[in-house]
């Protein structure tokens, strides 16, 4: 160690004692002459220091053999653990030298700015913002690439590791934050997928809350309790230690914990605590400056894949560490962004995500070797037009068709046993959705005699939810009422429910409009809403559907016992079954809800009824309903979350939920007799991210879908 | 030559304290906290307490000439003031003291800041014969003066702040009441290694910002830290530019060694950068302002200065000084210059206390005296290492709710 410290020191004072990074003998430095790569990423702490020397790292193998056409790299660096990401990300898309930025940190952090860089016409690399969304979000822009695996294709390893180990049962706890989410939402969805239960599901939005939330999920005695951290082990330390004081029986899941070869967690004390120990005057004590926890046995991680041994040698030399935490994964950023600028320079009329786009997406040929010599081959070839195959610390650097992720999730699967980290290898499988469709009983139905018969169409539509952040609620709704209203249904048969708060939004740069496609689809301006702001409340769904209350006066629903009836909801869900009206200061419980469609019966206010929703764990919100002639159609089970699927970085906003966006695209493309139930077999098959249920009770599927959204078959 | 040999055959540790390196004291009472042998630290107390609670009869005619050349004018002109303010409170409380054969009679000289005006006037007094001069102010001013008095046999120079490390060790026959510059980089580099991996330093371009800069470099080399940038601020700076420069190396620390005006907008530019991580300031003098006019950025960092030299210690002692001054100017002295002036002209009191038994004053006398005076003074501990500068000690102070509070007074 003494050793390899003495060599950091070394290359430190050779590599950084400028504000630039790296310079070696043999190319030139001048500031015209330099290839400058930008770094918004946290540099120190126990995760961010890892990161800078893989980068310095690079950056130095790269120069070692000429740089990129004789002119080396630079780093520009932001260090957001030391400072505000927003203004640092600023400062970088308006830096004339960047093209492109290593970073940002987390997933919430690269929503928040890409629009910032891609206005600026800069490209994003980062190495380790991991969340679903960013690919649903980004892929295909050619402005948002990433070294590290996205959890979507994550999240099924992890719900194969544990299968593996034959659990039955899991219970999750993750951050609020884009990063959680992605488990929050992907992790019940794998569960269903390998036949595993969900117990329980919860978040947390501050560090304070983890033990209560642990003690919680501890209570069902989950096999396995999935714990998710957003950044720094203090968070893993607080789980373990609240499991410790339980009599939990079974066992922790880590993804990507910062720890050593023998499950080791390592805390640096912040300048807080020195200072407190200063005061003390304990602050010169060496082990004052650290806490160690380690991982107890049977504990299963996701962590970085194994290391070649080369590349653990040469990051040590450097480091005077083993690789940890994203050091694979930033060692990849700075090839991936330096082949970005190679080709750039090569080609500086055309823009950086051109450039990404044309060597990433279309790679050809062997892979080259992941040493300076072949840093500079590929380098050359890009200049020259060719898109050879870049070898990074995790292998082949190739990316999936749409973009923005690797093709090959590279990650390693672990368990602690007498107390090392040892590999227990699961190997990817690239899943799609198979869990068998579950079938509505008699789904071929029974036509009734009167089915040719289907009354007078109404239609009540609404969003519950309000504010920006749920955009897409509202622009479902409307594109269903788009969607109704071009089969020809007057609009006095339609009831509309929104808020409409979006389109007056200070964040709406189209101010009155509102699209469900970007550019494409606008759904608001030729909408007739009925019920809009603080009117909508639970008592006034109760109400309308019934027709009766404090609304008299306005529309409401005066359908009679012929009538086929749709009603379409979207807002949020959660879990257990509750709709979310406004920002969730009302509920609507799957108790509420059956008494309304049961009422809405005893009223005779259809013959058939098609409830649809768009909501998260909807499946549940409709357990309870037993109604005769109600079919309800939802866009996601039980136990899971439904997802976005549109994302406008202008607006720096998801448009849409994918669930409602199948269903329109399939009821548009549609023949006009398709059965009910073949509607519901191509959202079950389409939608990737949710399984869409379908509770029939005692109605037939057989009939034409369109008669239910106000067609004619 | 007399003197010479008279030091040549003292060992050249002899004179040293008994002060222990490395250690810490939290507390910072006088008499408690600093790591002298009790009994001597007992004796010295009881001297100084003495001294001051003595009724005051005024029986002393031999006199005591004492020049002092400081910049009274121009942009450090209040700095001056302030340190001429507390020679002259010593130099009355001598004069006013029963127990005193001595009256100190101050020749008084303004430099201007100007490092040849101050050469000029040292010139003068050593050529009428004072055998003591206080001054000057800062290192670039003081230098010449200092290299000179190796010259004149006759007078002993003592700089009151002035520590850059060209001064150190430059004549035998040149005193240094604060400690030098690479003691504050020893303590702002030790610091640092417990508080930061990766750490960017914007210094003033003289020698004081070069002898700092150099110092910290050499020590954090000897550690994991990493120095991501030295940045020199030139006068003709653009600030903005040179803070974007400095946090291109990524720091999560920024150690700011500027003790002029422009401290305060190298601080507003990096808090309205987006930096958000460790401050350590090495000048305490312009604390007072920088909290009241710029809060809302020193809002934004973790800051806290570990100064290059110590503001006024704690205990009785001091809080007499205080009291004096503040009746006899109307000010605080606590975060000025006042307690290095006062604690100048007492030191060379009590080295003419320790010269020779028949009253002699010469610049041989002060010399010797202030070879053996152990004097612990309103700024701390002033014991003269074998290079006549003295040992350090260090504040640190800590911005808290819109203030600076000191946090600790330390010894190396």
């Amino acid at each position: 160690m003494k050793q390899n410290l003495s060599l950091k020191t070394v290359l430190l004072l050779v590599i950084t004692f400028s504000s630039t990074v790296t310079f070696v003998s043999g190319i030139s430095a001048g500031e015209d002459n330099v290839i400058y790569i930008g770094v918004l990423l946290p540099l120190s702490g126990s995760m961010g220091t890892p990161m800078a020397d893989a980068l310095e790292l690079a950056v130095q193998q790269i120069n070692e053999a000429g740089g990129i056409g004789g002119k080396p790299v630079s780093l520009v660096m932001r260090n957001t653990q030391t400072g505000d990401c927003m203004t640092y990300a600023k400062q970088l898309a308006k830096d004339p030298r960047i093209r492109v930025v290593i970073g940002p940190y987390t997933s919430d952090d690269l929503f928040a700015t890409a629009d910032i860089f891609m206005k600026n016409h800069k490209v994003l690399v980062s190495p380790t913002a991991s969340s679903d969304e960013i690919f649903r979000a980004f892929s295909e822009t050619g402005s948002v690439w990433r070294t590290i695996s996205g959890d979507g294709d994550i999240t099924s390893v992890i719900m194969q590791h544990i299968a593996a180990h034959d659990a039955e049962s899991i219970a999750l706890l993750t951050p609020d934050s884009s990063y959680g989410k992605t488990f929050y939402d992907w992790i019940p969805f794998w569960a269903i997928e390998t036949g595993i239960s969900v117990t329980g599901a919860e978040e947390f939005s501050q560090p304070e809350q983890i033990p209560a939330a642990i003690k919680e999920l501890a209570a069902d005695d989950p096999d396995y309790l999935i714990f998710v951290n957003s950044d720094d082990n203090s968070e893993i330390v607080s789980a373990l230690d609240a499991l410790e004081k339980l009599d939990y029986q079974g066992n922790i899941y880590l993804i990507y914990p910062g720890v050593d070869e023998k499950g080791r967690l390592t805390e640096r004390l912040g300048t807080g605590s020195l200072l407190s120990g200063m005061i003390s005057g304990k602050w010169k004590l060496q082990n004052e400056s650290v806490s160690t926890t380690t991982l107890p046995d049977d504990t299963l991680i996701l962590m970085s894949g194994p290391l070649e041994d080369a590349f653990s040698e040469e990051f040590e030399e450097i480091s005077g560490e083993q690789p940890s935490g994203f050091v694979p994964q930033a060692y990849d950023a700075v090839l991936v962004a330096s082949a970005i600028m190679a080709r750039f320079t090569a080609y500086p009329d055309k823009s950086p995500k051109h450039a990404a786009e044309s060597i990433l997406l279309k790679v050809t040929g062997d892979s080259l070797p992941r040493t300076p010599e072949g840093f500079q081959t590929a380098f050359d070839r890009i200049k020259q037009g060719d898109a050879p195959i870049i070898t990074g610390a995790t292998g082949p650097l190739v990316f999936k068709p749409e973009g923005t992720d690797p093709e090959i999730p590279w990650y390693g699967t672990y368990t602690m046993e007498r107390g090392m980290v040892i590999e227990d290898p699961i190997l990817y499988r690239d899943l799609t959705k198979t869990a068998a469709i579950e079938e509505p009983e008699d789904s071929s139905g029974t036509p009734q005699p009167d089915d040719a018969l289907y009354g007078d169409f109404w239609a009540v539509i609404g969003a519950l939810s309000r504010d920006w952040a749920n955009y897409r609620h509202q622009a479902d709704a409307l594109t269903v009422y788009q969607y109704v209203k071009d089969q020809g249904v007057p609009d006095d048969h339609i009831i509309l429910l929104v808020y409409d708060d979006i389109p007056y939004d200070t964040r709406n740069k189209k101010p009155g409009e509102v699209y469900h496609t970007p550019e494409e689809m606008e759904v608001r301006t030729e909408a007739e809403p009925d019920y809009i702001g603080d009117t909508i409340n639970k008592q006034m769904v109760h109400d309308v559907l019934l027709g009766t209350g404090g609304f008299k006066d306005n529309p409401l629903l005066l359908s009679d016992e012929n009538a086929t009836v749709l009603l379409y909801l979207s807002s949020h869900g959660a879990a257990g079954g509750e709709l979310l009206v406004g920002k969730g200061e009302e509920q609507i419980s799957p108790e509420d809800f059956s008494l309304i469609i049961e009422k809405m019966a005893e009223e005779k206010k259809f013959k058939r009824m098609l409830v649809v929703l768009e909501s998260c764990f909807s499946g549940a919100t409709v357990e309870n309903v037993n109604t005769d002639n109600v079919i309800l159609l939802t866009a996601a089970s039980g136990n899971e979350t439904s997802k976005s699927a549109i994302y406008d970085s202008n607006l720096a906003i998801w448009l849409s939920d994918e669930f409602t966006d199948e269903l329109i695209s399939t009821l548009e493309a549609a023949d006009p007799r398709m059965p009910l139930h073949d509607l519901y077999q191509e959202l079950y098959r389409n939608v990737r991210s949710s399984h869409p249920t379908l509770v029939r009770g005692n109605s037939s599927l057989n009939i034409p879908a369109k008669v239910f959204f106000g067609g004619t078959p | 030559m007399k003197i010479s040999s008279k030091r040549d055959m003292r060992p050249v540790n002899s004179r040293k304290s008994n002060w222990k390196r490395g250690k810490h004291y939290p507390d910072i009472s006088p008499f408690t906290t600093i790591p002298m042998s009790h009994n001597l630290a007992l004796v010295l107390g009881f001297v100084v307490i003495c001294l001051y609670i003595s009724p005051v009869l005024a029986q002393n005619n031999t006199p005591l000439y004492c020049g002092v050349i400081l910049p009274l004018s121009g942009d450090l002109g209040t700095s001056g003031q302030e340190f001429l303010s507390g020679i002259e409170l010593a130099a009355g409380e001598i004069n006013t003291h029963r127990e005193s054969e001595y009256h100190v009679q101050l020749e008084v000289r303004d430099d201007a800041g100007d490092a040849g005006t101050a050469l000029s006037h040292f010139k003068e007094m050593q050529a009428s014969g004072i055998p003591v001069v206080i001054g000057s102010f800062t290192t670039a001013v003081t230098l010449n003066m200092a290299k000179d008095s190796e010259q004149s046999e006759s007078t002993v120079l003592i700089a009151p702040h002035a520590n850059g490390m060209a001064l150190y060790g430059i004549s035998s026959r040149f005193y240094q009441v604060n400690t030098p510059v690479i003691n504050l980089g020893r303590f702002v580099s030790e610091w640092v290694s417990y508080t930061a991996e990766r750490v960017a330093i914007l210094y003033i371009d003289n020698e004081y910002g070069r002898s700092l800069v150099d110092g910290m470099v050499s020590d954090l080399a000897k550690g994991t830290v990493q120095v991501t940038g030295t940045e020199p601020i030139p006068d003709d700076a653009d600030i903005d530019k040179l803070v974007q420069e400095t946090l291109d190396g990524g720091p999560d620390t920024v150690v700011v060694a500027v003790y002029d005006s422009r401290l305060e907008e190298i601080l507003t530019s990096l808090a309205d950068a987006g930096y958000r991580g460790q401050v350590v300031l090495t000048e305490a003098g312009g604390m007072r302002n920088l909290a009241s006019n710029i809060t809302d950025s020193l809002s934004q960092f973790s800051i806290c200065t570990i100064s290059a030299s110590t503001s006024l210690v704690q205990g009785a002692h001091t809080n007499r000084f205080v009291t004096a001054y503040r009746e006899k100017y109307g000010r605080d002295p606590s975060e000025g210059y006042a307690g290095y002036g006062y604690d100048s002209m007492m030191i060379v009191y009590h080295a003419v206390l320790q010269g020779p038994a028949n009253g002699t004053i010469s610049g041989y006398s002060i010399r010797d005296g202030l070879d053996t005076i152990q004097y612990y003074g309103v700024t701390g501990p002033k014991v003269f290492d074998e290079k006549n500068a003295v040992g350090p000690a260090m504040d640190r102070w800590v911005f808290k709710d819109g203030k600076f509070e000191l946090m600790s007074t330390s010894v190396l």
